[in-house]
């Protein structure tokens, strides 16, 4: 995602909880010749996300891309732990939350800006042992209705994109029969790839998606249709 | 007199509190952009916001001084942010107290660790970007300790000794690229740590007469402890176009308690 918005001309910001990974990435964009930067945030720490706001300044454009998915699911509804549902929906659903609500004053002051927030078209499938998961994933998609509603007049636009099960480092983790499950009832007989979400992001931060707010985009070969 | 610092952009470590903080304000109040960071960014952010010094001007951002990758991090953002950066100061590492007959090898690495780290990750860091600065300016903060020994504070006098020839290696190295680095030492200056040793000694004389008393024992000529904003003055001057013919030198902010002449 950050490489395609760099190559479309975006000066983009990396942040991530995992510094490591932020740096190699950020290195090998820059390496690319890519105008990205990185900036280390913990969205579950209000401090760390308020430097984060202070760190990058105004934005035209906000991903709110971090999700806990791998090592969560395996866990019918009775069984997962109270402390296990509040650690994830910390991440995952307030997490999106609070970095618009640090990052939205500044796009407020400057009456634009586009937030996009990543679902999970898990969350409209109802797939079976990842019910927190689910619940926080179905949360984003309800939190960006109520923000773009209270962002609207200020110029921003608020919409989620849910990718399906995709070829990711977490989704290694999943089952093979879920990936089979995907396969055989995807309108388009092929795996997902992370690339397959960035033209939707791209498109809803793009000057062509100005009027297209409070919606869910759901990006996934066509195995829930929307 | 102007300082022409206005729309410049300065580094400052260690910018939560005393000196670094003070330096924050006076950058600002100067009209320059300010980047600062601290391990902590809620007590950061709290100091910052107490002298009011909060807004366009300033990056803050977190990070350990002894990481290079959060100091590299930290002047990336700065330089996205303002453009560029035109100079660093270089203020992290309190003293130890300990006398030498309790003090471990362990203390003095620590603290030469922490001050050479601090220098050399951020002035490293910030170079690229300084060469691309007509008015490249590098200030370390340290103590008349480094040229002046205590018996009280040996490990600490060590390392700034140590910190003081660093940074005037540094300022040779850099000459020729039109990069001053200088040294401003500090003598006895309060930012609070004397305020409450009085209030600890629970003596009964005014903090005026403590402070007096305690000036002469010392011997500070000037008879009272400096303060932040006192060192902030010399270290802006120093970043500033104004001073562009000083480099390698050391500065002494200190009311007089430096013996030695050179």
């Amino acid at each position: 995602m950050s490489r395609r918005l760099a190559a479309a001309g975006a000066r983009v910001w990396l942040a991530d909880v995992r510094t490591d990974w932020l740096d190699d990435a950020v290195a090998k964009l820059r390496a690319d010749g890519h105008d990205v930067a990185g900036v280390p945030v913990d969205v579950t720490d209000h401090a760390s996300v308020r430097a984060l706001a202070d760190t990058v300044g105004p934005l035209y454009g906000l991903v709110n891309n971090a999700a806990r998915a791998d090592g969560v699911g395996g866990k019918p509804v009775h069984e997962i732990t109270p402390e296990e549902w509040d650690s994830l929906m910390a991440v995952n659903l307030r997490g999106p939350w609070l970095v618009s609500r640090e990052v939205a004053p500044a796009m407020i002051a400057a009456g634009r800006g586009r937030i996009v927030n990543i679902g999970s078209d898990a969350a409209l499938y109802g797939s079976p042992r990842l019910a927190h998961y689910i619940a926080a994933k179905g949360g984003v998609a309800a939190l960006t209705r109520a923000m773009a509603r209270d962002l609207g007049p200020h110029g921003i636009t608020v919409n989620t994109v849910s990718p399906g099960l995709t070829g990711t480092e977490a989704a290694a983790q999943i089952p093979e029969a879920r990936h089979q499950l995907y396969r055989d009832h995807r309108a388009l007989n092929r795996d997902q790839q992370p690339d397959d979400v960035v033209g939707a992001v791209a498109f809803l931060l793009g000057p062509e998606a100005g009027y297209l707010t409070g919606q869910q985009v759901v990006v996934n070969g066509g195995f829930v249709l929307n | 007199m102007d300082l022409q610092l206005s729309g410049r952009t300065v580094l400052v470590t260690g910018g939560s509190s005393g000196v670094g903080l003070a330096t924050v304000a006076a950058l600002l109040a100067e009209g320059a952009n300010v980047v600062t960071f601290a391990r902590r960014h809620d007590v950061l952010e709290k100091a910052l916001a107490d002298i009011g010094a909060r807004g366009d001007r300033v990056l803050a951002a977190s990070g350990d001084v002894r990481s290079a990758r959060d100091v590299q991090r930290v002047v990336d953002a700065g330089v996205r942010r303002f453009g560029g950066l035109d100079g660093v100061v270089n203020n992290a590492g309190q003293s130890r107290m300990k006398p030498l007959a309790e003090a471990t090898l362990a203390d003095f690495t620590d603290e030469l660790d922490l001050k050479f780290a601090s220098v050399l990750n951020t002035t490293r860091a910030a170079l690229p970007h300084l060469r691309e600065s007509e008015v490249a300016s590098v200030v370390t903060i340290n103590a008349v300790l480094a040229r002046q020994p205590e018996t009280r504070l040996v490990t600490s006098a060590a390392a700034r000794a140590g910190l003081l020839n660093l940074t005037k290696s540094m300022s040779i190295e850099y000459a020729a690229e039109g990069i001053r680095v200088n040294s401003v030492c500090l003598g006895l200056i309060d930012t609070g740590q004397w305020r409450r040793r009085y209030e600890e000694s629970g003596t009964a004389q005014t903090y005026a007469e403590w402070e007096r008393d305690l000036a002469a024992d010392r011997g500070i000529g000037l008879g009272r402890f400096g303060t932040a904003d006192e060192v902030a003055a010399m270290v802006v001057t120093l970043l500033s176009p104004r001073a562009s013919y000083v480099t390698g030198a050391a500065l002494d902010v200190c009311g007089g308690v430096a013996r030695y002449v050179a």
